[in-house]
This record gives structure tokens, sequence and C-alpha cells, in this order.
């Protein structure tokens, strides 16, 4: 049997090898990056993006929350929003009449994620409880008002950060969290049906912050992490991640799929947002900021969300900023964060209505606000 | 990122602290060649993969190509409800929301 001093030696070997594969693999890929998606577009001369001042508009501006809105998703279908807070309530709004339909009490009050059902008729919730707790809407509420709990999917060992149904799958859902890793849930069982990373190699090594789930082919979702990597993940082959990027230098707080399910965005800590191709695992372009003429520390990207063409990343800062940008030619078009009637604190989630007209951003002053294209629209 | 290196092996307990740290180092040093494979992989996978301008025209032809109701010029065809958040009240009799 190899002694404890041989097996450290055979350690340290396996651990250099390790990085010497991870630098030529990060040399190769440099080779490859002949161009970006500013570069190319521009040789191509395409058409910038030019708003006039008043062409995206706050239409509406959701007030009920008494605390940060912390995340928020859309129904698939109808115009509702489930909005979460750190008041330790989920929200479930009507956006077109600013209505509030349900305003649901939970158990354990620091919530960070939530997701609506692709049905409309449940919401999805975790936080610091390390669990995922599931509402139905049509669920009778109890003496004090307040909805049942349906399910509580339990199982992490950390908190969870963000969680999602599977498109078109009311019964399936997954989670990302701060224990590493990522899981697959049946929601009507409760039971666990899948781990990503954990004890396999090819596991996130930090806090998992965000996931999205690729709505051309809901067998992949990729997941960002404070270990600044995304990985691609299939869901029926938990043992490995199907691909790790690498680019960010920091913690990666939102990740999205492009909307044809070839590419995905970023935003991250390190104040970049970033474009890769999945299939190919390069890096298609940075998205960054001008430095501060004062010298002040970069705003950290917060989360992000892309236009129903893609052509639009918009992107939540630290600062209170919310950039829009024109993916193609990687240019700042709009600061909606500078706009009339925009929020007063830092813009912590965003997202699309699912027929792209509208984009609902949550913050840091308690509200949500709804914004919509009031110009002249030009169809070519 | 750097591999993490392996700890050093805990003291006191003589043959059973040994026999920890030889399990523990084991299953890392399982880890590490598991990763190393990957690696590979992932390497002979790049030597056959495109430039990164080889996938930028498909993107920029997709993007200009779908309708998108925040654009100022867009291709169509356009939808009458993407202007719904401009329109007048709604109709309350079909509406089927609450005041809490």
């Amino acid at each position: 049997m190899a002694s404890v001093a041989e097996l450290k030696e055979n350690h340290a070997v396996a651990t250099a090898k390790v990085n010497t594969l991870r630098e030529r693999l990060r040399q190769r890929r440099q080779m490859l990056l002949d161009t970006d998606v500013e570069r190319y577009s521009k040789a191509q001369g395409r058409a910038p993006v030019s708003f006039n001042p008043t062409d995206l508009v706050c239409c509406r501006t959701l007030q009920g929350h008494s605390g940060k809105v912390y995340s928020l998703d859309w129904t698939p279908e109808k115009n509702w929003i489930v909005s979460a807070s750190q008041d330790g309530r989920l929200i479930v709004w009507n956006a077109l009449t600013s209505q509030k339909t349900h305003a649901i009490k939970l158990h354990c009050p620091w919530v960070m994620t939530c997701a609506f059902a692709p049905n409309g008729q449940s919401v999805a919730c975790g936080g610091l409880d390390s669990a995922c707790s599931i509402f139905n809407l049509n669920s009778q509420a109890d003496r004090d008002g307040n909805l049942p709990v349906s399910r509580m999917l339990t199982g992490h060992k950390g908190y969870v950060s963000s969680c999602q149904y599977v498109p078109d799958q009311e019964t399936r859902l997954i989670t990302s969290s701060g224990d590493q890793t990522c899981v697959l849930w049946d929601v009507t069982t409760g039971q666990r049906i899948s781990i990503f990373g954990g004890e396999f190699p090819s596991g996130h090594t930090a806090d998992v912050f965000s996931l999205s789930i690729n709505s051309s082919n809901t067998n992949m979702f990729v997941s960002g992490s404070c270990d600044a990597t995304v990985r691609l993940w299939d869901i029926r082959i938990a043992s490995r991640a199907v691909r790790t990027y690498h680019g960010h230098e920091g913690d990666i707080n939102s990740v999205k799929f492009f909307p044809d399910g070839q590419r995905f965005g970023t935003g991250s800590d390190d104040g970049t947002c970033r474009l890769f191709d999945m299939r190919t695992g390069h890096q298609l372009q940075v998205y960054s900021r001008e430095p501060d003429r004062n010298d002040n520390e970069l705003p950290t990207v917060t989360s992000i969300a892309f236009s129903i063409s893609g052509r639009l990343l918009f992107a939540g800062y630290s600062n209170g900023d919310c950039y829009v940008w024109d993916t193609l030619l990687a240019e700042v078009v709009l600061n909606l964060g500078t706009l009339q009637n925009s929020h007063e604190g830092r813009i912590s989630c965003l997202g699309l209505s699912s027929d792209g007209s509208a984009l609902c951003t949550g913050s840091w002053d308690k509200n949500l606000k709804i914004w919509a294209f009031s110009g002249h629209r030009k169809i070519v | 990122m750097q591999a993490g290196g392996g700890g050093a092996v805990g003291g006191g307990g003589g043959d059973a602290g040994d026999t920890r740290g030889r399990h523990r180092i084991r299953a890392e040093l399982k880890k590490l060649e598991q990763e190393a494979r990957f690696l590979e992989e992932e390497l002979e996978e790049l030597e056959k993969t495109d430039k990164v301008s080889a996938a930028l025209q498909e993107l920029v032809v997709t993007t200009e190509s779908k309708a998108d109701p925040l654009l100022p010029v867009t291709p169509g065809p356009a939808c009458q409800s993407w202007d719904r958040w401009f329109e007048g009240p709604q109709d309350l009799r079909r509406c089927k929301c609450w005041f809490l």
C-alpha cells in the first residue's frame, strides 16, 4: 500500500499536470479568438441602434413591497409578475393593471429568488432557509389570510440563490445554491432527481449564484458561480459538466441564455458582461463600462436580460445604472437609470415579458417598474 | 484558477490518523486524475474547433432577423398587443384581479 508520503507526492504531480493542462487550454483558446462581435459587426457595417430620449419609458410603477426587491419573474403567458422582497413576502402582480393579486407571507423572510410555474398557477421561492417553497395560487388562504406552502424542496446544504421551472414542465424545477451545486427537483414528490456538482469533479468550486435553462433545448442549462466560471449541464448527465467557461475575473451574479439558445450572457462582480458561445466555449464579447472619471470603484453587474431578438442586453449595476447595450456593436445606447421616473436605488433583478414588449426592473428602492417602447417604430 | 493542493495530514492519531489521511489524499488524487482526463478531452476537442469568426455571421443574421418590440427599427411582423402598455383602462368586467 502506498505510504502517505508517496500519495502526497503523486498528488503534487497530478496538481501540476492539471495546472499545465489548464494553461495549455487557455493559450489554445486565445489563439482561436481572432475577433469579437464588436469588431466583426463594425467591419460588416451593421447599423447602430439609436434611441430618441423618450423611446423607452417607464409606463408602470408597482408599489407595495416594504423592503428591497431581490427577484422577479414573468409568467410565460398573461401579464403577471411574481416578485420577492426583503420584507419577507412574494407579491403577484397584474403588470398591465398594476394590481396585486396575491401577497404571500413567507415562513423564512430571507428570500433570494422566485419563479413562476409555466402554467402560472404556482410560484416557487428560496433563500437562506436552504429550501425551495412552492405555493399554489389557487389554494385556500388559512385563518390569518396566508397562503399555505404546497411543497417544500429540502436537501440543499446552503442558501438557494436561484430557481427556475423547466419550461413547459410544471413538475420540474432547477435550483442553484451556496452549497456549490444545482439540483433538478420533481415538484410533485419533492424528491431530488439529480445533483449537479458537489462530489463529482467538474462541479463548481464556490457558491452558485444563478442559472438559466435553455428554452430552445430544455435539457441544457448554465450556472454561474463565485468561482468566476459558468458551467453548462445536460440534465440527463449529472456526473459531469458538459463545458466550463472561463473569462470573468469575479463572482458571476447573473447568467441568461441568448434568445436563440446558442449563446448566453453573463454579468459579474468584475463589472463586465460577457457573451459566450455555448457549443464552442468561446468568449465572443466583453461589455465593459468606461472607467469612472473620479476613479471610484467599478460598479458590479447585478442582473442581465436580453431583448427578444438579442439585439439589446439590459444590465443592472450596483450603482443604480441600468445600461442598455447594443449587443452587436458593444455600445451603451441608453441608461434607464438616468431616465425620468427611474429607480432611486440599485436594480437587483430584470426580466422581459414573454412577447418581449416590456422589461420589468426590480430595485432596492422597494419598487418594480415596467418599461416599454413608446416612440415611433419603423418596421422593415 | 489553480488546482488546490492537498492539505497536510493531521498529527496525533497514529495509524488511524494515517489511514484517514491516506483515504482523503487518495480521494483528492482520484478527482485530480479525473479532472486531468476531462481537460485532455477538452484540448482534443479544441483542436477541431473553429475560430470565433466562424460563429459570428450566424449571430448577426439571427439577431437582425427577429421582430423586437423594444427596437426603434425592427423586422416585422409587428403585433398590436406590443402597445397594450399604453392603451387606456382595461375592461374591468373582464379583469379578474382584486385589491388586497
